[in-house]
């Protein structure tokens, strides 16, 4: 799970995606999840997963990525297997057509993982804060948004050292059934929210003695310009959305997974 | 039966090595103060001790048993650590609730724990607050539930990370007060920067002195925090007394300065005036 969290934290790098507009990633991160959104076959969700693959070598955060991939394979399994344990329940017989369906809805949160993370690998929440702003967001959304980003490796660190506080007073962690289990994590879980309220209410002090939010309209420095190279991202994005929606109206994707198996 | 600290090395998950190599031995009944600068590795060090962290190379045994062959519970019966910000802990509806937290989780029988809550609360000073959410209550109140809640369990050996950290000269005081009680039946272990805070303890506790993840030196307090070679290699400021002592050497007074001791520093200085 923590890796997971690690590979979506932004790696500072000189790549071309790097350096894309912002705005420009973000509807390539969305549209992404459009296309995975609407497609429910196997064979055009494997393909958006692996286009992925060449766009992590590009943005030269390929080990994070992979690392976010394999953290949310515990998830993965669990949306197989909850799907498996549902269609079980239901008396409906597990056919190879059934396994096949449960693998590209996998698959599909996948794609929603993979995109996401090449999005925020390679763009700094700076960077973002100041797309959602640009995009004509409130700031006082986009600053939120910006400093829940901020805070989440202060709140990791500190679910760490009250994890550790709690041990220490002999609290068995990963003892008992999973409701026993969920029960124990109350002495964590309390100790963390009243720490990141009070936390937020010292910040919002600070900030307002800071004058935060005296002026209405606010500048910026740095001001987003889209140039070609944003231009053609934003081209090659529509295309492959329009391409995904052509598919998935005109086209209708055979079941490879018993091809596969009468291969082998 | 000691906890025996055997050539410790840590590297946390992120690779920052915290131990490189640390050998310390606690005996029963010993008072060690751990010293040494921010990042020195001095919590990941008392952390080994209840099995919170397992070493990576070397090892810890407590009583004779291997800290990588016991769960934390059961190690954290032996060794109680109180950890730097209470605020880390507290979660029960009333102190009385956080003070037995432990004990239920130990699973000691029911009257022992009222006995030992009573014991506990009364110790501490916090009677009145018995029913009051520990939340409500101010900084130093909340350090003191804290400590109530893992010294209620009686652990042999005590260990306190940064106890005086946000403290007034009061509060160390009275907690200093408090641990000098405790000495003798159990081991304590603090870690602290607060050096003028060490020097004022009857009686005086020995000294380890830690400095990127080793042992500097381990010695008297008086040998070791009147150093100035190694005092400036952990961060730490000379205290007042021998500081006294030094200006005085260099104006050509020859007076000791491994002194600590006020009264004994003014018999120093008076032989040295008078003999001469």
């Amino acid at each position: 799970m923590s890796s997971l969290l690690e590979g979506l934290v932004f790696q500072k790098r000189d790549s071309l995606l790097h350096r894309l507009d912002p705005r420009v990633k973000l509807a390539y991160a969305l549209a992404v999840m459009v296309m995975a959104g609407i497609h429910d076959s196997l064979p055009p969700l494997l393909a958006m997963l692996l286009a992925q693959l060449p766009l992590a070598a590009i943005g030269k955060v390929m080990r994070a990525w992979a690392k976010t991939l394999r953290g949310s394979l515990p998830l993965v399994l669990l949306i197989m297997g909850t799907n498996l344990l549902f269609t079980w329940l239901q008396g409906s017989p597990i056919t190879i057509y059934v396994v096949e369906r449960i693998l590209a809805l996998a698959i599909r949160f996948l794609v929603f993982v993979a995109s996401f993370s090449i999005f925020t690998l390679t763009t700094s929440p700076d960077d973002l804060s100041l797309a959602l702003e640009q995009m004509g967001i409130p700031y006082s959304f986009c600053f939120m948004f910006r400093a829940a980003l901020r805070f989440t490796p202060v709140m990791v660190r500190e679910a760490r050292t009250t994890m550790d506080a709690q041990r220490a007073r002999g609290l068995e962690l990963d003892k008992g059934g999973p409701i026993d289990r969920a029960r124990r994590y109350i002495p964590i879980l309390i100790p963390l929210i009243v720490n990141a309220i009070t936390r937020a209410w010292s910040m919002a002090e600070a900030m307002e003695s800071r004058a935060w939010g005296a002026t209405g309209k606010r500048t910026s420095l740095y001001v987003l310009r889209l140039r070609g190279r944003d231009y053609l991202a934003l081209l090659a994005t529509t295309f492959s959305l329009i391409m995904a929606l052509y598919a998935r109206f005109y086209f209708s994707f055979p079941y490879i997974l018993p091809y596969i198996v009468s291969l082998l | 039966m000691p906890i025996i600290v055997e050539g410790v090395w840590y590297a946390y998950p992120n690779g920052v090595e915290a131990l490189r190599g640390v050998d310390l031995t606690i005996s029963d009944g010993d008072f060690v103060v751990i010293m040494g600068p921010n990042g020195a590795g001095k919590t990941t060090l008392v952390k080994t001790f209840n099995g919170l962290i397992r070493p990576t190379r070397g090892r810890v045994l407590v009583d004779g048993v291997d800290t990588r062959e016991a769960t934390v519970a059961e190690l954290a019966r032996k060794v109680g650590l109180v950890f730097q910000n209470p605020d880390h802990q507290l979660f029960c509806a009333t102190v009385e609730e956080e003070i037995a937290f432990a004990l239920r989780n130990f699973g000691f029988p029911e009257e022992e724990i009222a006995r030992r809550v009573d014991w506990a609360l009364r110790a501490f000073g916090l009677e009145e607050y018995r029913d009051v959410p520990p939340l409500v209550l101010s900084g130093g109140e909340k350090k003191r539930v804290a400590l109530a809640s893992i010294l209620v369990w009686d652990p042999k050996y005590l260990v306190l990370d940064e106890p005086t950290l946000g403290q007034d000269y009061a509060q160390k005081e009275k907690l200093r007060k408090m641990v000098e009680g405790l000495l003798g039946e159990r081991s304590v272990v603090i870690v602290t920067h607060d050096i003028e805070f060490v020097v004022d303890f009857r009686p005086r506790p020995k000294v380890v002195l830690m400095a990127e993840g080793k042992v500097l030196a381990q010695g008297k307090a008086e040998e070791l925090l009147t150093d100035q070679e190694l005092l400036s290699r952990a961060s730490l400021v000379r205290p007042q007394v021998p500081e006294v002592l030094y200006r005085l050497r260099e104006k050509g007074l020859d007076v000791r300065t491994d002194v600590l001791d006020p009264e004994e520093a003014r018999d120093v200085i008076i032989s040295s005036v008078v003999g001469r």
